[in-house]
């Protein structure tokens, strides 16, 4: 059962398998053959929590590595359609909520983190319905646009917050 | 007490911050080369996480009260302390990290214990040897959720140092030194005791020896009255440590010189606490010299001289050392010399420095514990070598004592030998 520090807890994280469901969803809806694909998201998933849970101090930091090449990888052979491009974009989401959802990081915690999976999913669901539920279905265009948005939106934040970047005060003569 | 500031940067960006905006970017010029708007799907979170994990948080780098102290004794080191922080930032969004100095080693993992506003710690550290040594100042960075941005923390807390010595250091200041100023009246010190000149009186405490009693005042007060006496300040102290390197090879060196360091700091502070005038030389290629004071104010200077010593890559000759001392000191001054005598050139040091007027002890850090606890071997032929090595050492020893008196500080934990030499009444013909 679990050990002084909880191992078993560290295991029985929610994101987990949710980042599962959202790698072998991808795989089963990809034009790959289903064992490839199923192969390619249970490797990029395995190496991801074994690394994270099991492997040692210098080695954690790549962790997020293997989910996120194996998410890339099925990402490519999705067919153009609502159910797939809804799922490429939710499994982008998922695995933002495995990265918040860390057992070594004190701060981590789907609940504290909710802001920063819960605006990329936001904006998934924005692209998505601008792609789709709008008289012009291009999924491109949604996307695009809604990648401009975020962007024009990125710089206005950091362009009115100068202190995020500069390092020495503002001088006043 | 110095305090520091940790860090005034304000923002940036982590390394998972980077490979998701480098995965995003990708992602999207491959659908668009391949004209495919799923990876461009995929992008879209992977973009907008690091954007919304900058805008948790707080404004501004939060401000941190940090207390610590360090406790234990000889070999074993704690730290403990507390990260305070103010609403609205959040403890448990706050990374601490230490780092254990050189010459010290974890005995157990840091314990880490946060609250939504404070933040204790406790280090468990090992000193195997004597060791004189600032604790780093951790890294405490707030970090949001997901590790994607940091704001480093600011915080002010004094300077804290990890001393470690032989106990008998403590009491070395009570050693009466050689005095090398020509009027010895001039040299009280401000140190209240029981015998030297007479100060005051005072009431008296009910442990009192009689012979401290004042008994005409105490019979016309009523009360009794023990006298006050200020204490003679005691005589002139000189450390000179070779900092030249030997063929023993760097990291032997290294450890015998952060040994001499700890030593030398325990005697300074022994002394300087007696009110003595404490100087300090360091031989390198040239000698770096701390003129005799007494005083706070020398015991920063020498605790910082002391913590810039170095080896040196290019060593001086050792008449040149024994020049330059009296270019700073008198003669006469009583010197501790700190030296590994692990070759001549370090050998030689001694009677250049006997010959200029400065009466000598030597305290020989031996390199032989370092060297057999660095051959993990235990066979004959190491035991041959060690005992070669052992001769070796003593013959050195031996030769040396022609020219002043050495303590061989084998047990690192004990500087007995030292404090019987100091004291011994022969050492005060032992000039030149």
């Amino acid at each position: 059962m679990s050990g002084p520090d909880g191992a078993v807890a560290r295991w029985l994280r929610p994101s987990i398998p949710l980042l599962a469901a959202a790698l072998l969803g991808v795989a089963y809806l990809s034009s790959l053959a289903l064992s490839e694909g199923l192969v390619l998201a249970a490797v990029g998933l395995a190496a991801g929590v074994g690394l994270r849970l099991r492997g040692p101090a210098g080695v954690r930091a790549v962790s997020p590595w293997p989910p996120l090449v194996a998410l890339g990888g099925l990402a490519l052979f999705l067919p153009l359609g609502p159910v797939p491009l809804l799922a490429a974009g939710f499994a982008g989401v998922l695995y933002v909520t495995w990265l918040v959802d860390d057992p070594d990081r004190p701060s981590g915690g789907l609940r504290r983190g909710a802001l920063v999976w819960a605006i990329p999913a936001v904006g998934v669901l924005l692209a998505w319905g601008g792609g789709f539920l709008l008289p012009a279905s291009a999924g491109s265009l949604g996307a695009a646009g809604a990648l401009l948005a975020v962007a024009l939106l990125a710089l206005a934040y950091l362009v009115g917050r100068r202190d995020l970047f500069d390092r020495d005060a503002l001088a006043k003569v | 007490m110095s305090a520091r500031i940790g860090s005034v940067a304000t923002f940036r960006w982590r390394a998972r911050a980077y490979l998701l905006f480098g995965a995003a970017v990708v992602l999207a010029g491959v659908g668009i080369a391949l004209r495919s708007p799923a990876p461009l799907f995929v992008a879209i979170p992977l973009f907008l996480a690091p954007v919304a994990a900058a805008l948790l948080g707080p404004r501004s780098p939060p401000v941190a009260r940090v207390a610590w102290q360090v406790s234990g004794t000889a070999e074993t080191v704690e730290v403990a302390g507390t990260a305070r922080f103010d609403t609205p930032t959040d403890a448990r969004d706050v990374v601490v990290q230490f780092v254990v100095p050189p010459g010290l080693s974890e005995r157990a993992p840091p314990r880490i214990d946060r609250s939504l506003r404070e933040i204790r710690f406790a280090l468990h550290w090992a000193a195997s040897e004597p060791i004189v040594v600032p604790v780093p100042a951790p890294h405490i960075g707030w970090q949001d959720p997901a590790g994607f941005v940091e704001r480093p923390v600011r915080w002010e807390s004094p300077d804290l140092m990890v001393e470690r010595y032989p106990a008998e250091l403590i009491h070395i200041g009570a050693v009466r030194l050689e005095r090398t100023i020509a009027i010895p009246g001039e040299t009280l010190s401000r140190r209240i005791g029981s015998e030297g000149e007479f100060f005051g009186i005072r009431l008296a405490a009910p442990t009192e020896p009689p012979r401290r009693i004042n008994w005409r005042a105490s019979a016309r007060v009523g009360r009794l009255l023990a006298n006050e006496f200020r204490v003679e300040r005691t005589g002139d102290v000189l450390l000179l440590i070779d900092v030249r390197p030997t063929a023993l090879g760097p990291s032997i060196d290294g450890a015998l010189l952060s040994l001499s360091l700890a030593a030398a700091y325990g005697i300074a502070e022994s002394f300087l606490r007696e009110k003595a005038r404490v100087g300090l030389g360091l031989y390198g290629e040239f000698l770096d010299a701390l003129p005799l004071a007494s005083g706070r104010t020398q015991r920063l200077r020498i605790r910082n001289a002391l913590l810039a010593a170095r080896l040196t890559t290019s060593p001086g000759p050792s008449e040149r050392c024994a020049i330059a001392l009296r270019r700073y000191f008198p003669p006469g001054v009583t010197t501790i010399l700190l030296t590994s005598l692990a070759d001549e050139a370090s050998a030689d040091l001694v009677p250049f420095v006997r010959r200029r007027g400065f009466p000598l002890v030597v305290m020989s850090p031996s390199p032989l514990p370092l060297l057999e606890r660095a051959s993990r071997a235990r066979d004959e032929e190491s035991d041959l070598v060690g005992r070669i090595a052992r001769l070796l050492r003593r013959r050195r020893v031996s030769a040396t004592w022609r020219d002043a008196p050495v303590v061989d500080w084998e047990d690192y934990w004990s500087v007995g030998g030292l404090v019987d030499l100091l004291r011994r009444p022969a050492r005060v013909g032992r000039g030149v």
